[in-house]
């Protein structure tokens, strides 16, 4: 997945003044920066939701020549939060991802999705009736049902996933995650919005750092997360920390200077 | 296998609704047949009507007089009644989805109140046109009008509302609320320009009624109603995915722009051609859907014909109760349902307050 020269413009305001984006199959690339920075904005631009100037391309097909059914072939999108008007249950809205997926045929997947998000047997709850952290899981096993293989006919599939351990327990957090690690690995591509920046030291391949509508600067989770960063893009003297043994750094709040 | 309980109580995890939809299209046709044969046998004539009906099934002659009771009276009240139904029924499904709302219905976005206008604009002012006009568009002046009416505020209000091929469903249903209210004001203007016998056609048309049943306007309306009804058959998807948002629709595949263009024409459609033949018949567009979704739940792949289905029988309904509750005069059909279907609106209200902060 290829973006070039992203801008993006919603009324008068430009929100993101060309935005260079290259996320690689295999990989969970994360986007992170401080609120308002135009991470959402550009993950609405790769999905094809926003109107965008520039090239973003997926496979090699640039996503503005593509037909809705065929990007929805190509990529799931999760938004970060979905209401639902009627009263449908679970299994009802899991299903609406198979419908519109190529993997119509199968459907065992509705069931398998929901056991992926720790959701089995919530089947014929009303998802009306959920917790918001439930709700997301039903949402995201709704987009797995989409694109259940993470590769197809040799192309990779793509998760864009928009904050979505935003509301969920810790628990949940490394389940919704470990299925978007998962997917990776099966070969396709993962691109995801975060906040928790443990969190994504743990499980991102590849980090870009969004600031004020650009790219701040991307690179491994190692390589981009320091004290540089935390000045310059979050405004605050806050001194990365490395686990001696693993090499993962971690944000420890407590660390910070006193100004 | 694991018991879910969904917050009633019920136990539902043996029970998927697809199925039970399928057996409620079933259940529903033979309602629609079985009203069809009580509304062909009911009426103001004598009963010698439902011997002749059945002479007329088993092949034997039947009287003149029967013959155009049953021809020219009942059976193209029947043909318009079942239009009419299925067609606000439909409207009112293609609506709530557009809307995202259970209780938006072509009544509310100005639909209806426009083809009232196109109605009563062609019944005062149609005396002033010129004989020729008059004589080539004929009985059907107020039937086209109404359709115009219609046709003309789903492009305003498609105007209004839509920016660079968006359509904002907020500025779209708050734009109907003000093109409705100026339909309103502008037939208020024209009331006051009409006689008596004029006020008595308004009055007549405006509570709804199948009573001025003609084959000619059965065959008026039933192209544009069954296109339009046939048509919103392939919406489900669409309108299933637009529950969830037009931006999650969009992520699944659905062509979301496209899709509401061709939800709001066969809306046009199926009301302007409903109101145009039989008046303001309302609270079916609200009613049937919400009872079908009581029933087999929200999914639009069979609440779309369910509710075609269901309305058409419960206008036939509607219609016998108009006709025999103050027979041999009849009641206008608008009220009955008015009667029926305003509490189950408030209902709906009532059940929706607290638990969406409606």
């Amino acid at each position: 997945m290829k973006g070039e020269n992203i801008h993006v413009k919603l009324g008068r305001k430009e929100i993101l003044h060309g935005v260079d984006f290259d996320a690689e199959p295999g990989k969970v690339t994360a986007i992170i920066g401080p609120n308002g920075s135009g991470k959402s904005t550009l993950l609405k631009a790769l999905s094809g939701e926003l109107e965008s100037y520039g090239a973003i391309s997926l496979n090699g097909h640039s996503i503005s020549e593509l037909k809705p059914w065929q990007l929805a072939a190509m990529r799931g999108v999760l938004p970060q939060s979905s209401t639902v008007a009627f009263p449908f249950t679970v299994l009802e809205i899991v299903r609406l991802g198979l419908a519109n997926g190529l993997a119509a045929a199968d459907d065992s997947l509705p069931a398998k999705a929901l056991a992926h998000v720790d959701l089995a047997g919530f089947e014929h709850r009303s998802y009306q009736n959920l917790s918001g952290g439930e709700q997301q899981r039903v949402q995201l096993a709704r987009v797995l049902t989409q694109v259940w293989d993470a590769t197809y006919h040799d192309q990779p599939r793509w998760l864009l996933l928009d904050e979505p351990v935003a509301s969920l327990d810790i628990a949940h957090q490394f389940t919704v995650l470990g299925v978007a690690r998962k997917f990776a690995t099966q070969g396709g591509g993962v691109v995801v919005v975060m906040h928790d920046l443990n969190l994504t030291a743990l499980f991102a391949d590849y980090v870009y750092v969004m600031s004020e509508g650009s790219v701040w600067g991307s690179g491994t989770p190692t390589a981009i997360l320091n004290d540089q960063t935390m000045l310059q893009v979050y405004g605050i003297d806050l001194p990365i920390s490395t686990l001696p043994k693993a090499q993962v750094p971690f944000i420890l709040p407590q660390a910070m200077r006193q100004t | 296998m694991t018991l879910a309980m969904d917050h009633d109580g019920l136990n539902v995890a043996a029970l998927d609704r697809r199925v039970t939809a399928r057996r409620v299209t079933l259940a529903l046709l033979a309602l629609l047949v079985f009203t069809s044969i009580c509304s062909i046998s009911v009426g103001a004539s004598d009963a010698s009507v439902r011997a002749a009906f059945a002479d007329l099934i088993a092949g034997r002659d039947i009287s003149d007089l029967d013959r155009i009771v049953l021809w020219d009276i009942r059976l193209p009240r029947l043909a318009m009644g079942i239009l009419v139904g299925a067609a606000l029924a439909v409207s009112g499904v293609v609506m709530q989805g557009l809307f995202r709302n259970p209780l938006a219905d072509p009544g509310i976005v100005g639909v209806s109140a426009g083809a009232g206008l196109g109605a009563i604009s062609a019944i005062i002012l149609g005396a002033y046109l010129p004989a020729s006009i008059l004589a080539w568009v004929g009985n059907s002046l107020v039937a086209v009008a109404a359709f115009l009416g219609g046709w003309t505020s789903v492009l305003l209000l498609y105007r209004v509302s839509t920016r660079g091929g968006q359509t904002s469903v907020a500025t779209m249903l708050l734009a109907g609320i003000a093109l409705g209210a100026l339909s309103g004001a502008v037939s208020g203007v024209l009331v006051y320009m009409a006689d008596d016998q004029q006020l008595r056609d308004l009055t007549f048309w405006g509570m709804g009624s199948l009573a001025g049943a003609t084959w000619t306007k059965a065959a008026t309306a039933a192209p544009i109603i069954l296109i339009s009804v046939f048509t919103a058959q392939f919406l489900a998807r669409a309108l299933n995915g637009m529950a969830m948002g037009e931006a999650v629709a969009q992520h699944m595949g659905i062509p979301v722009q496209r899709s509401k263009n061709i939800a709001i024409l066969a809306v046009a459609g199926a009301t302007g051609a409903a109101v145009a033949v039989s008046g303001g018949i309302g609270f079916i567009g609200i009613v049937v859907p919400h009872l079908l979704r009581l029933a087999t739940g929200p999914d639009h792949h069979r609440l779309l014909m369910n509710s075609a289905l269901l309305g058409a029988s419960l206008l036939l309904c509607a219609d016998m109760i108009s006709r025999l509750i103050v027979a041999p005069a009849e009641l206008p059909i608008g009220i009955v349902t008015a009667i029926l279907g305003a509490p189950v609106f408030l209902w709906i209200l009532l059940r929706r307050h607290g638990t969406m902060g409606m």
